[in-house]
C-alpha cells in the first residue's frame, strides 16, 4: 500500500499521460478479485488518513457470502516504472510515476451491465483467463464489449498453480495449453477487428500476455525472463523476448538458437519457453512440493531469493507461495505490463472520440475529447450511480473526457434523451462536490482534469442511471452505453401492507438508479415489474429492493417471461381498413424482417436517427432491400427505435405527408401492444400499399387515421400468419464427463438443446453450449446442481428470440395455449380478436 | 341528390337520420295500465302540479324511447295547460339529467326515466322515474343470506352490519328486502337500507347528496373498517362497479332478481383499480392534459373544471378544455398532442376504460393523485368529483403554501413508472415577462445582432407545448414546392361529388 496525501494524488491526476484507466474483466471465477487484491496490496493508494482500515474490494456483505462480485469497484494504484524501462512505453509520458485507476468488475453474466459501465470509463482492459478452464462464454462477451468500446486488452493467464499442482501437466503440454488459450483470445479479437484501433491481438513475445497465479501472488510476462537472460546471452531484450515464445529452440550443445524442434542429429530439442521460463518454475514447484530441502536451498540461492527466518521454516504450499512471490512478484509484472502496453487517456481518446461522441467530429467538444484537453469545454460521462451512506442519495460515477470539472461549477446535465437545441432531459445545475472514489473511501477534491475517473455529488437527482455533463451549450451527448444483456426475466412485486406503496415506488426508483441494467416499471395492468438479466440478478435486485431501497416487506410473484409477436409470412391479402367516417382507406400488408436486420436495429447499427440515404444504402447492400423502399421508411417502433418498420410503398397519393404523423402514432401504439397478446411486436415490416384520403383536411385528421391505421396493422398481422417469439438463453456449462448425463437430462426436460460440446484439451472438463428457453430457466441452476452432484455451474445469457412453432390462431396448438394464458394474466378476453374486427370490405 | 352544382362541403345529414342505432328495445308497457304503473304517471302528475311547471321535459333512455310518445300523451291528457317535451339523444350519458337540452326546450322541470346516477342537478327540479322492476322480496332476502354463508366460510369475521342498496329500478323494494332480512337475521344484526331519492325538487342544491354516502354513514360511525357487508340488489353494471370501486374494502354480495342468482362479488375490482393506478402513472408523465367536459348537468361542474385547471397549472402542465359530447375513439384521437384527458362527468360515466383510446382518460380524483404533491395512491378511490372538490377546498390553503417551496425541488425530474426512466417535469410558464425576455433573445443574436432565425431551434425556445409538438411533427403544413411539381400538359376533368362516394365511384 502506498500512503499519499490527497494533494499528492491530485497532482498525479494532472499528468494525464501517466494515467492508466483500466478494468479487470473475465469469466466468473477466473480470479479477477483475487488478482486485484494482490495488486492493491502492493500498489493501492490509500490516503494517509485512512490507512490501516478495512479492505478495499469487499463493499457488500453478500459479495463476500456468495464469493462473487456483484458491483464493480474502482481502486487507484501508484506505480513507479524503472527509469530504464521508460523507453518501452511507446506513447508520450512525463516522468516515471504512474497513476493506475483499476475497476474490478463482476464476472457473472447476470451482472455484465456493470462491466459495460466500467469499460466506458476505462481505456484498457486486463482480461483474466483461467489456465484450466480457458476462454469461456463470458470471456468472449466482455472482450467483445471491450473491443466495441475501443478498449485495448492485455491478458493474464491465471491459476497456473492449479495446472502445476492439480493437473501435473508437462512443460510442453502447459505451453500448448497457453498457446491454445492465447489463440482463442486472438480469434475473438480478430473477429471484432477495428481499423482505427489497429491490431490489438495479444502476443506473449511482445509482453501483452502475463502468466501467473493471483491466489499465490506471483506472475510474469516474458519481459521479466528476457531481462534475466538478455545479459547472459548478450542479446537485445526484445530479441530475447521473441525467442522465448513460439518455435524457438536452444541447443545447449551447440549454444545456438534454431527454429527447428530437432538438432542436426534428429534429437528433440526443448522449446525455449519451456527451457528458460517454465523450467525454473517447475523446478521450484517440484523441489518445494516434494520436500527436497537441499535442492530448494540451491534453487533459492541461484534465484537470489532471500527468505526471512520465519519464512524459511515454512514448508509445502506455504513456502511455495512465499518463494514464488519473491521470485516473480505478480504486482510488478502486471503493473509494468499495464503501464507499458495500455494507452493513456491522451492516446486512447484520440481514437475513441468517434465512438464516444454523438455530435459532429469537428466541434469544440469533439476536439476537446480527442486531445484530452483540460482547458476545453467540460465533457463528462456518468456511467453509473453508487449508493452513498445517506439513504436514497447516490454518487454519480464517471469520467472526465474533456475540460476540468470543479466543485460548485455550473453545468448542463444532459440525460439520455437530450437532443441539442431542445430542452427535454436537460438541467442546468451546480455540481456540489467532486470526489475521488477509492474503493469505499471518498475524498473531496477541488477539481479534476480530463482523463480521470471521479465521483460527483449533487447530480444524482437529475440523472437516472447515466448521462452527459458538459459546459458547452452546443454539446451533443456522449453515446449511451449499449448493454450486452437484456432484462428478459420479469417479476411483479407488491407491498404486503397497502400503506407502504409510496415506499415501494421510491424503492423502485432507487433500485433502478443503483443498477445499470435493471428496469422498474408498471405494466398496463398496474403491476410493479422488476426486470433483470437472469435469475441471480433478479434475486439480488429484489433483495436490495426489500432491504435497502424500499425497506418494507414485499410480496413477489412468479417470474414471467416477455414474449414478442411477429409474423411468419407476408400477408395473404392486402388488408383494407376504413376510417370511422368511411371516407379514408388504408391498404397494408405485413411481412417478416430478416433476423439480421432486426438484430442490427436492436444493436443500434441501423438507427432511426441515421441519415436516410446512408441507411438506405446499408439496407440495400447488407440486407437486400429495395433502395426506394429503404428510403421511404416512415418510422421504427415500438418506442420509435424498435425492430419493426413502417414503410411507405404507395405511389402518388395526395396529402400522404399529412397523415404520416397519425400513422406513426398508430404504428407505435400497435407495435407496443400487438394484436395477439398485447406484447411488443418484433421483426415485422408493414407496407402501406395505398391510401385513399378525403379531400378535406377536417375529415382526414388524427381521429380518423390513427384508429384506422392501427386496425389495418392488426388486420395485416392476422393475415400474415402471426407467430410468437420467445427469448432464448445461451447456456454454457463446464463439467466433468460423469456429470454430462445429468446435464442432458435436465436440458431435455426443459426444452433445451445442446449445440456444442467439446472437451477442454488437457483437462477432464467438458464445455457444453446449449440453448434454453428463458421460460424454462427458472430454477435451472439449482436443478442442474442437484442432478450433477453440484459439479455443473451454468452461465446463462439472453441470446436471441426464437419463433415458437405453430400458429397462435389455430386452437389447440401449444402457442395458442400460451397466448391464452398470457391474455388471461393480463385480464384480456382469452380469444384473440377476430380478423373481421379489423378488416373492412371494399 | 343533384350534384351538378358546386359540391356541398358535407352531406345533408340524411345519413344520420337513417342510421340504425344499436339498441335493444325493452317493452315494458303493452297496456295502458302497465304504462301507468311502470312510468308512475300518477306520481308524475302530482309532482308537476306541485312544482307548478308549465313546460315539462321528459328524458328517456334510448331503450325506452318507443314508449315516449304514449307517456307524453298520457301526461298531457291528465294535465291541463302543461306542455310536455320529449328529449332524445342526450349529449352525454343517459344517466345524467340533460339540463341544457331541457333549457333549450324552455322546460321548468325534467322527468328523468330509467337508470340514473342521481347526480345533483344545477338548477332544474327533477323527478326520477326509475321504472319499477319486479322483485320477490323474500326470495331476495333468503338468496342474499345464502350467499353470505359462503362469505363467512372464507373469513371468520362475524359481521353484524348490513348495508343494503341496489340498482335504482329496485329502489322501491329496498325497504321490503331490509324488513325481510331483519326477520331472518339473528339478533343484533343491523340492516341499513340506502335511501335513494326519487326526486330533486328543491333547488339550488347546496350540498350534494348521494346514495353511497348514506350507505357509508352507519358503517363509519359504529364499526371498525371492513366490518360491514354491502348487499346489492341488481345486475352487474356501472352502478355496482362504481359502488365496489369506491367501497373496495367491504365485501359485497349481490342478488340479481332478473336471473334469481346471488353471489359474492369479487369481480376484478383489484384489477380495475390496478389498471387505474397505471393510468395515474401515465398522467404523471403527461405534459399536456385535456379537460373533457362530459356533463353539463351535474351541479358545480364549472367549479371542478376551474379547480382542475388550477391543479394542472400549479403542476406546470398545460391544460386545454374540450367539450365534445359523448366520447368516442375517433373524436379523442383527433388530439394526439394531448397526453392525457381528464373527464368531468357523473360518477357512473367517469370510469372510462380507455384501452381502445389513444390516450388515457382519467377522473378528477386520479388527476389529483397524479399531479398534486403529497397525494398518494392508497387504494381509496373516489369517483364523485364533488368529494374531490370538497376535499380540495378544505385543504386549499395548505396547498398554496406548498407551491412556494424551493425551486430546485420543483425542477427535479420524477421517476416515471411507465418508462422506468426519469421524466423531467416541464414548466410551461404563462407569465408575460418570460415571453418578453424570450422575444428579445430571439431578436438579438448572441453578439447583439439580429440573427437569422433557425428553423429547428427557434420554435423550441418558446416554451409552449404547442410549438414543441409542432416541431416534433413530420408534417407542419403545406409546402410550396414551386417549380417542383409536374404540371400536366392538358387539363383533365377531375373528380366530382363528395369523398364518401365520388360520382365515378357510384355503381
Amino acid at each position: 500500500m502506498v500512503n499519499f496525501t490527497i494533494d499528492q494524488i491530485r497532482s498525479l491526476m494532472d499528468k494525464v499521460t501517466n494515467v492508466r484507466n483500466m478494468s479487470v474483466i473475465a469469466h466468473v471465477d477466473h480470479g479477477k478479485s483475487t488478482l486485484t487484491d494482490s495488486l492493491v496490496s502492493k500498489a493501492g493508494i490509500i490516503s494517509s488518513a485512512k490507512a490501516g482500515e478495512a479492505r478495499f474490494t469487499d463493499t457488500r456483505q453478500d459479495e463476500q457470502d456468495r464469493c462473487i462480485t456483484i458491483k464493480s469497484t474502482a481502486i487507484s494504484m501508484f506505480f513507479e516504472l524503472n527509469k530504464e524501462d521508460l523507453g518501452e512505453v511507446k506513447q508520450k509520458t512525463d516522468g516515471n510515476e504512474f497513476l493506475i485507476n483499476l475497476i474490478d468488475s463482476p464476472g457473472h453474466v447476470d451482472f455484465s451491465s456493470e462491466v459495460t459501465a466500467a469499460l466506458r470509463v476505462t481505456d484498457g482492459a486486463l482480461v483474466v483467463v483461467d489456465c484450466v478452464e480457458g476462454v469461456c462464454v463470458q470471456t468472449e462477451t466482455v472482450l467483445r464489449q471491450a473491443l466495441g468500446e475501443r478498449i485495448k486488452p492485455v491478458i493474464i493467464i491465471n491459476k497456473v498453480d492449479r495446472a502445476l499442482l492439480e493437473l501435473q501437466v508437462t512443460k510442453e503440454d502447459l505451453y500448448t495449453s497457453f498457446q491454445r488459450t492465447i489463440e482463442s483470445v486472438n480469434v475473438i479479437i480478430s473477429t471484432y477487428f477495428d481499423k482505427t484501433l489497429g491490431d490489438v491481438q495479444v502476443y506473449p513475445d511482445r509482453g501483452t500476455v502475463a502468466f501467473g497465479s493471483g491466489l499465490h501472488g506471483w506472475g510474469f510476462t516474458l519481459r521479466q525472463f528476457a531481462n534475466r537472460y538478455a545479459k547472459k546471452f548478450g542479446v537485445d531484450k526484445e530479441k530475447m523476448m521473441a525467442r522465448l515464445w513460439g518455435e524457438n529452440y536452444f541447443n545447449p550443445a551447440t549454444r545456438k538458437w534454431t527454429t527447428k524442434a530437432e538438432d542436426a542429429n534428429g534429437k528433440p530439442l526443448e522449446r525455449a519457453f519451456c527451457m528458460f521460463v517454465l523450467d525454473p518454475i517447475f523446478k521450484v514447484f517440484d523441489s518445494i512440493m516434494n520436500f527436497k530441502k537441499d535442492q530448494t536451498k540451491t534453487m533459492l540461492e541461484k534465484l537470489d531469493i532471500v527468505l526471512k527466518t520465519e519464512e524459511s521454516e515454512l514448508e509445502g504450499k506455504a513456502l511455495l507461495k512465499v518463494v514464488m512471490r519473491k521470485f516473480l512478484p505478480a504486482a510488478d509484472a502486471l503493473l509494468e505490463m499495464l503501464v507499458i502496453h495500455l494507452p493513456s487517456p491522451v492516446t486512447a481518446q484520440a481514437y475513441r472520440v468517434e465512438n464516444l461522441y454523438e455530435g459532429p467530429q469537428d466541434d469544440e467538444c469533439a476536439e476537446g475529447i480527442r486531445k484530452c484537453d483540460p482547458n476545453a469545454p467540460l465533457m463528462l460521462y456518468i456511467s453509473k450511480m453508487v449508493p452513498t451512506s445517506d439513504k436514497g442519495r447516490f454518487y454519480a460515477f464517471g469520467r472526465v473526457f474533456s475540460g476540468t470539472v470543479r466543485s460548485g461549477q455550473k453545468v448542463r446535465i444532459q440525460g439520455p434523451n437530450y437532443l441539442p437545441g431542445r430542452k427535454e432531459d436537460l438541467f442546468i445545475k451546480s455540481i456540489q462536490r467532486t470526489i475521488l472514489m477509492m474503493g469505499r473511501y471518498i475524498e473531496s477534491i477541488e477539481d479534476c482534469p480530463a482523463g480521470n475517473i471521479l465521483g460527483l455529488v449533487g447530480v444524482d437527482q437529475f440523472l437516472l442511471k447515466s448521462g452527459t455533463i458538459t459546459t458547452s451549450e452546443t454539446a451533443h451527448n456522449l453515446k449511451v452505453m449499449k448493454f450486452s444483456v437484456s432484462p428478459v426475466v420479469r417479476v411483479a412485486v407488491e407491498v404486503k401492507n397497502a400503506n407502504d406503496l409510496p415506499k415501494l415506488v421510491e424503492g423502485l426508483k432507487r433500485l433502478s438508479k443503483s443498477d445499470p441494467c435493471v428496469q422498474c416499471y408498471t405494466s398496463d395492468s398496474g403491476e410493479h415489474i422488476v426486470a433483470g438479466a437472469g435469475e441471480l440478478h433478479l434475486e439480488i435486485c429484489l433483495k436490495d429492493l426489500e432491504e435497502d431501497h424500499a425497506q418494507v416487506p414485499l410480496k413477489t410473484g412468479d417470474p414471467v417471461v416477455q414474449y414478442c409477436e411477429t409474423v411468419q409470412e407476408e400477408s395473404a391479402i392486402t388488408c383494407l381498413s376504413k376510417s370511422p367516417n368511411k371516407h379514408n382507406r388504408i391498404h397494408m400488408r405485413a411481412q417478416p424482417i430478416d433476423e439480421e436486420l432486426s438484430k442490427a436495429i436492436e444493436d443500434g447499427r441501423v438507427h432511426p436517427r441515421d441519415d436516410v440515404k446512408i441507411r438506405a444504402r446499408v439496407l440495400a447492400d447488407e440486407f437486400g432491400w429495395d433502395v426506394t423502399d429503404a428510403r421511404k421508411i416512415w418510422c421504427f417502433g415500438p418506442d420509435t427505435n424498435g425492430p419493426n418498420l413502417l414503410v411507405d410503398t404507395t405511389k402518388g397519393v395526395q396529402y400522404l405527408s399529412e397523415i404520416k404523423d397519425s400513422c406513426i402514432a398508430a404504428f407505435q401504439w400497435a407495435t407496443k401492444e400487438g394484436v395477439v397478446a398485447e406484447e411488443n411486436m418484433r421483426s415485422c415490416r408493414f407496407n402501406v400499399m395505398d391510401v385513399t384520403l378525403h379531400a378535406d383536411t377536417i375529415h382526414r385528421g388524427g381521429g380518423q387515421i390513427i384508429p384506422t391505421c392501427r386496425r389495418v396493422i392488426y388486420a395485416s398481422v392476422l393475415t400474415a400468419t402471426p407467430g410468437i417469439l420467445e427469448p432464448i438463453f445461451l447456456v454454457e456449462i463446464q463439467c466433468p464427463e460423469n456429470a454430462m448425463g445429468g446435464i442432458y437430462g435436465v436440458l431435455n426436460r426443459r426444452r433445451g438443446h445442446v449445440f456444442h460440446e467439446e472437451q477442454r484439451p488437457g483437462t477432464p472438463l467438458y464445455n457444453i453450449k446449449a440453448y434454453l428457453p428463458v421460460n424454462e430457466s427458472f430454477g435451472f441452476t439449482a436443478d442442474l446442481r442437484s442432478h450433477t452432484g453440484g459439479q455443473a455451474f451454468p452461465q446463462s445469457v439472453f441470446d436471441h428470440w426464437q419463433l415458437m412453432s405453430g400458429n397462435p390462431l389455430e386452437a389447440g396448438t401449444k402457442v395458442a395455449d400460451l397466448v391464452k394464458a398470457v391474455r388471461k394474466r393480463k385480464g384480456l378476453a382469452e380469444e384473440i380478436p377476430s380478423l373481421d374486427r379489423y378488416l373492412d370490405k371494399m | 341528390m343533384d350534384l351538378s352544382g358546386p359540391a356541398p362541403f358535407a352531406d345533408t345529414g340524411a345519413e344520420v337520420i337513417a342510421r340504425t342505432v344499436q339498441v335493444t328495445l325493452e317493452n315494458h308497457a303493452d297496456t295502458e295500465a302497465a304504462l301507468e304503473i311502470f312510468y308512475e304517471l300518477d306520481r308524475s302528475v302530482e309532482r308537476i302540479q306541485q312544482v307548478g311547471a308549465s313546460r315539462v321535459a321528459l328524458q328517456f333512455p334510448d331503450e325506452w324511447l318507443p314508449d315516449a310518445a304514449r307517456v307524453a300523451q298520457a301526461l298531457e291528457a291528465r294535465l291541463d295547460g302543461v306542455q310536455v317535451v320529449i328529449l332524445a339523444d342526450t349529449s352525454y350519458g343517459a344517466c345524467c339529467v340533460d339540463e341544457v337540452a331541457a333549457s333549450h326546450a324552455d322546460a321548468q322541470m325534467v322527468i328523468h326515466y330509467g337508470r340514473s346516477c342521481l347526480s345533483p342537478t344545477q338548477n332544474l327540479p327533477v323527478l326520477y322515474v326509475f321504472g319499477r322492476e319486479e322483485v320477490d322480496v323474500d326470495r331476495a332476502a333468503s338468496a342474499l343470506l345464502e350467499a353470505r354463508k359462503g362469505l363467512e366460510e372464507e373469513s371468520t369475521s362475524t359481521c353484524q352490519d348490513w348495508l343494503l342498496t341496489g340498482d335504482v329500478q329496485y329502489a322501491w323494494a329496498l325497504e321490503g328486502v331490509a324488513a325481510s332480512l331483519r326477520t331472518l337475521l339473528p339478533d343484533g344484526a343491523n340492516v341499513y337500507p340506502a335511501h335513494i331519492p326519487k326526486e330533486q325538487l328543491l333547488f339550488p342544491h347546496s350540498t350534494p347528496r348521494k346514495d353511497e354516502e348514506e350507505v357509508q354513514a352507519p358503517c363509519c360511525s359504529g364499526n371498525k373498517e371492513g366490518e360491514a357487508v354491502i348487499l346489492f340488489l341488481g345486475a352487474e353494471g356501472p352502478t355496482l362497479s362504481n359502488l365496489m370501486i369506491t367501497h373496495g374494502q367491504y365485501p359485497t354480495l349481490s342478488y340479481d332478481p332478473a336471473t334469481d342468482r346471488a353471489r359474492k362479488e369479487a369481480l376484478a375490482v383489484n384489477r380495475t383499480l390496478m389498471r387505474r393506478y397505471y393510468l395515474v402513472q401515465k398522467v404523471k408523465d403527461a405534459d399536456v392534459i385535456g379537460i373533457v367536459v362530459g356533463t353539463l348537468g351535474v351541479a358545480s361542474y364549472m367549479r371542478i373544471i376551474e379547480h382542475l385547471k388550477g391543479v394542472i397549472r400549479a403542476a406546470g402542465r398545460k391544460s386545454y378544455l374540450f367539450v365534445m359530447g359523448k366520447l368516442n375513439v375517433a373524436k379523442m384521437a383527433n388530439f394526439p398532442d394531448v397526453d392525457a384527458f381528464v373527464l368531468v362527468a357523473c360518477p357512473e360515466t367517469s370510469l372510462v376504460d380507455s384501452k381502445e383510446y389513444l390516450k388515457p382518460i382519467v377522473t378528477p380524483y386520479e388527476l389529483e393523485l397524479a399531479l398534486v404533491r403529497g397525494k398518494e395512491w392508497t387504494g381509496r378511490y373516489v369517483t364523485d368529483f364533488h368529494t374531490v372538490l370538497l376535499e380540495a377546498e378544505s385543504t386549499g390553503e395548505d396547498q398554496d403554501k406548498g407551491e412556494d417551496e424551493d425551486d430546485d425541488d420543483d425542477e427535479r425530474p420524477h421517476f416515471s413508472l411507465i418508462t422506468g426512466q426519469f421524466k423531467d417535469t416541464r414548466r410551461y410558464q404563462s407569465d408575460a415577462s418570460n415571453n418578453e425576455a424570450l422575444v428579445s433573445s430571439l431578436m438579438m443574436g448572441s453578439e447583439g445582432q439580429v440573427s437569422v432565425r433557425n428553423k429547428e431551434t427557434a420554435l423550441a425556445l418558446l416554451s409552449s407545448p404547442a410549438t414543441e409538438r409542432l416541431q416534433a411533427r413530420e408534417f407542419r403544413g403545406l409546402e410550396q414546392r414551386l417549380g417542383e411539381t409536374e404540371v400536366a400538359d392538358e387539363i383533365a376533368v377531375g373528380r366530382k361529388g363528395i369523398a364518401r362516394g365520388y360520382d365515378h365511384e357510384k355503381e
